[in-house]
């Protein structure tokens, strides 16, 4: 039963399968995922709690000696399990490509690690975190007259990882933790919602982020209601952490995944060890950065988190590697190969990505603006490595005139533009930093991983509308 | 196994309805890296997916008679020995909520004939995923000026099993061919080389993508947006066409929610006018149909039990009726629905070619490509950055990207011309183009 079967047993037997497997194959490896949560979310109008019971999944991977091929099962019996990776390694070895240069393993390595953690999540009742939402969310409902529904949202999400290649047999568990706000609000037949919250690494220590922000939260809300739209055009542009974060994700982040590189679809490639943006623009993708929901000690194909800067002082420095393109590439390995799920491939994805903090105070950045508008409250955005376009989207953008902001706000606001234009046009880096975990990042349209994404406040140009 | 579950659910007497989802999945996928081979996957998944429902008196005062408990979960299939230990979980995570009164769906007649399996897909998977790279290959071959950067394909089987309290019982296969390419023209664009245009599609039959033809109009997209230019700033008409059709209707979709409407995220009452359809405008009517063959939003029986159907939500602009699942039904007191199926809009009486002409003196804009377009369901508000379209006059068409058009939903459609040509993609079954009028563009 695959319950009853430990992370070191699970661990044990991958490596044997894998042993099994390099015996008709140059390369193979294996990766085993459990999951375990709650999600707790109480409205004005409905509760729910829908327990996470462990589900695990394993997928084997297989070399060619050209290409990567995979085989997943979510049956863990050793019969599953067996007939899984022969049946992959018979396949593979079918199709072997010789005269490619051999794969790197890494260096040997036999580790576990646990993310910090001084709540247990799973150590904490249901009824804990029920209570918990339910008065978050009865401060929320109360928090001003045109509320028409308020939600809390309470969740935890403990994953155990394994991988195993011919040299390395590691284990990490990764705890996180999410409070969120979401409030409707309508008046006069308009309705807005609004949302704000955190993700992070580690337990149920974090709450109680969100009880302070809950004044602020319907205010800004109910201010959407009378909000009128922005006059289109080239502006001057103050971003808040979040739509900084925004920005360094969809602008760098995407731009330099380097199995875009390989299939020429990223810009950042012919940029390497180029200007891109102004000299006191550094950007950094991190997955050791402490307390961090895309926090991790190692990567879904077994390579080690490190700090990987991506931007120092305005010049491209590196990308973000999965396997199969930087061994293709010939670059040294990043930890950014993950998987949306153990039945899904691995690409080079981002984990806490943010621009580094500045010299400024965010009130000098307000105070330096003639004219133009403060972003708060991203929503979305869409990447295009290729043509190095941005379209990043918005609830709030405020005006601001003479050095002040004039609560005039516009909604919704789109951003677009080149983004090397935009990235050296910046020219105020804020000193603070924040960073969200609230967003999760697709592939195009699909391939759904937890990341991060943050930044001091930035100011620069770009086309608002 | 599923038996095991449902005797356990059945023999509970604290549980006052439940359900259960089998699904079982195999999906064989393949990877190229331009046109060589990057990689192929096979996944083999089974899972089950549990709701229980405890209904019992409202407590002092709550002002509800009746409440329901309510825990949805999933259970793996190396698990089911632990289910017993589970369920008691389930139970408690339960009645620790207390919502109002709803049970599970009842029979309600015969479950739909809608054609969602592929015998080629089901009979040969591998054979569909290499079919598909061989005719993706040979349409770029025939392209002019474009290369393969990067595809994809995944061809998933699924079977379904649905069981429930009430004895509403399914058992149906589907499948989906689904992917994504992406193409390079080079050439010497101000961007200094290529250009890239990406496409996804979702189908359940390989034979309903039509790569030969999403390749042809891509790789002309793709040489066209070397010369592309920023779109002028100001109000203009547009045509919308391709992926903006997918999500167009979101904001009335969301007006005709009964979960929406449950929740509060409209405020639309059954008879409102949405949408007040202004003279020469097309008059909107929208279904939610989930009986269309082949189309990847049509199903036999939903989430919860409920019988596909094909329902008119939205009759000459007004909200005609709720879509609701069975549980949302029961809050609202009207006929459930089932899940949203495929989005059915009633085509209009003009060619295509008609609403492609500009007005005498203004230039008109048809914009086929964006980077996301889907209007705010519950503002109606959209804005989005072009990544491909054509400004028109009485010179003819030139490429135009980069920049944004942005509207108002409720404003847009009261103007709205559909084509009298209609389209059906992944979950749209409607006018080819739309034209709208006086839409906010930010470019030059």
């Amino acid at each position: 039963m695959a319950d009853e079967l430990s992370q070191e047993k699970l661990e044990a037997r991958l490596a044997e399968m894998v042993a099994g497997m390099m015996k008709q194959v140059p390369y193979a490896s294996a990766l085993g995922l459990r999951r375990e949560g709650t999600r707790v979310s109480v409205s004005s109008t409905q509760s729910n709690v829908s327990p996470e019971f462990p589900t695990s999944g394993v997928v084997f991977t297989a070399y060619n000696g050209q290409a990567f091929f995979e085989a997943s099962t979510n049956d863990l019996s050793a019969d599953g399990l067996a007939k899984a990776s022969r049946g992959l390694a018979d396949w593979t070895a079918g199709r072997l490509v010789k005269g490619g240069p051999p794969l790197d393993p890494g260096p040997a390595l036999k580790q576990a690690w646990t993310l910090p953690c001084q709540v247990d999540p799973l150590k904490w009742s249901l009824k804990q975190k029920m209570e918990h939402a339910k008065q978050l969310q009865a401060q929320l409902a109360a928090a001003g007259s045109s509320v028409k529904n308020a939600t809390a949202i309470v969740g935890d999400l403990v994953s155990d990882e394994v991988f195993v290649n011919p040299v390395r047999r590691l284990r990490q568990r990764l705890s996180r933790v999410d409070e969120m706000l979401q409030v409707v609000v309508a008046q006069d037949g308009r309705t807005q919602m609004l949302w704000d919250g955190i993700s992070r690494g580690g337990g149920y220590e974090h709450l109680g982020w969100c009880a302070p922000r809950i004044p602020g939260l319907v205010a800004d809300a109910e201010k959407l209601l009378s909000s009128i739209r922005l006059e289109p055009g080239f502006t001057t542009v103050v971003t808040d952490s979040e739509w900084s974060g925004m920005l360094a994700h969809e602008a760098f982040g995407h731009g330099t995944e380097t199995d875009m590189y390989l299939k020429d679809r990223a810009k950042g490639k012919e940029y390497m060890g180029k200007r891109v943006a102004s000299g006191i623009t550094s950007l950094d993708d991190d997955p050791t950065y402490a307390g961090q929901a895309a926090t991790f000690y190692f990567d879904h194909e077994g390579a080690l988190a490190r700090r990987n800067p991506i931007i120092e002082a305005g010049i491209l420095t590196h990308g973000m590697t999965d396997y199969y393109s930087a061994h293709h590439l010939g670059y040294d390995r990043s930890a950014n190969g993950r998987r949306e799920s153990w039945e899904r491939k691995a690409y080079a994805r981002m984990t806490n990505t943010f621009f580094r903090p500045g010299q400024s105070k965010p009130a000098d950045i307000i105070a330096s603006v003639a004219d133009g508008y403060y972003l708060r409250y991203p929503s979305n955005g869409m990447e295009d490595p290729q043509g190095w376009g941005i379209q990043c989207e918005g609830l709030w953008a405020e005006r601001i005139k003479g050095g002040k902001l004039t609560g005039e706000v516009c909604s919704p606001v789109i951003l677009t533009g080149f983004v090397p234009d935009i990235l050296q046009s910046i020219d105020m880096v804020g000193d603070d930093l924040e960073i969200s975990g609230l967003g999760y990042c697709g592939k195009g349209h699909k391939e759904i991983v937890k990341n991060t994404m943050g930044g001091p406040h930035l100011k620069f140009r770009a086309r608002l509308a | 196994m599923l038996n095991q579950l449902i005797d356990l659910l059945e023999n509970d007497d604290r549980i006052s309805g439940w359900q259960v989802r089998e699904l079982a999945k195999r999906s064989t996928q393949l990877f190229l890296n331009k046109s060589m081979e990057e990689g192929r996957r096979t996944v083999e998944s089974l899972a089950f997916e549990v709701e229980i429902l405890c209904t019992r008196k409202g407590p002092k005062g709550s002002g509800k008679d009746w409440v329901t408990s309510n825990a949805r979960f999933n259970v793996d299939p190396g698990a089911v020995g632990r289910f017993k230990q589970d369920l008691e979980t389930a139970l408690a995570s339960a009645h620790l909520v207390a919502n109002e009164s709803y049970g599970m769906t009842e029979v309600g007649g015969v479950v739909p004939k809608v054609e969602l399996a592929d015998p080629a897909l089901v009979g040969d998977a591998e054979g569909q995923v290499a079919l598909a790279a061989e005719q993706l290959k040979a349409a770029v071959a025939k392209a002019q000026g474009v290369r393969l950067a990067a595809a994809e394909f995944f061809a998933d089987r699924f079977r379904t099993r649905y069981f429930n309290s009430q004895g509403v019982n399914c058992l149906f296969e589907s499948t989906l061919f689904s992917g994504e390419f992406c193409l390079l023209a080079q050439g010497a664009g101000k961007e200094g080389g290529e250009t890239e245009v990406f496409k996804a599609f979702k189908r359940r039959r390989l034979q309903d993508v039509g790569l030969d033809a999403m390749v042809a109009e891509a790789a002309e997209q793709s040489v066209q947006r070397l010369d592309a230019v920023l779109p002028e700033s100001g109000r203009f008409d547009v045509v919308i066409s391709g992926e903006a059709l997918d999500h167009f209707f979101s904001w009335v979709l969301t007006q005709a929610s009964g979960a929406a409407k449950y929740n509060r995220l409209t405020q639309a009452e059954l008879g409102d006018a949405l949408v007040e359809t202004a003279p020469g405008a097309t008059p909107l009517h929208v279904y939610s149909n989930a009986l269309i063959p082949w189309a990847v939003g049509s199903y036999k029986v939903d989430g919860s039990g409920s019988l596909g159907c094909r329902r008119l939500l939205i009759e000459n602009g007004r909200l005609k009726a709720r879509q609701a699942n069975s549980r949302y039904a029961q809050y609202l007191r009207v006929a459930a629905s089932g899940d949203l199926g495929n989005v059915e809009v009633l085509a209009g009486k003009e060619p295509g070619a008609e609403l492609l002409k500009p007005a005498a003196g203004k230039p008109l804009y048809h914009l086929n490509d964006f980077s996301y377009f889907e209007p705010n369901g519950i503002t109606g508000e959209f804005s989005t950055e072009i990544r491909f379209g054509q400004r028109i006059d009485a010179s003819g068409p030139k490429p135009v990207k980069g920049g944004s058009v942005s509207g108002l939903s409720r404003d847009a459609l009261a103007t709205a011309r559909f084509s009298a040509e209609t389209e059906q993609r992944e979950r749209y079954l409607g006018p080819k183009y739309i034209r709208l009028e006086g839409l906010s563009l930010a470019g030059e």
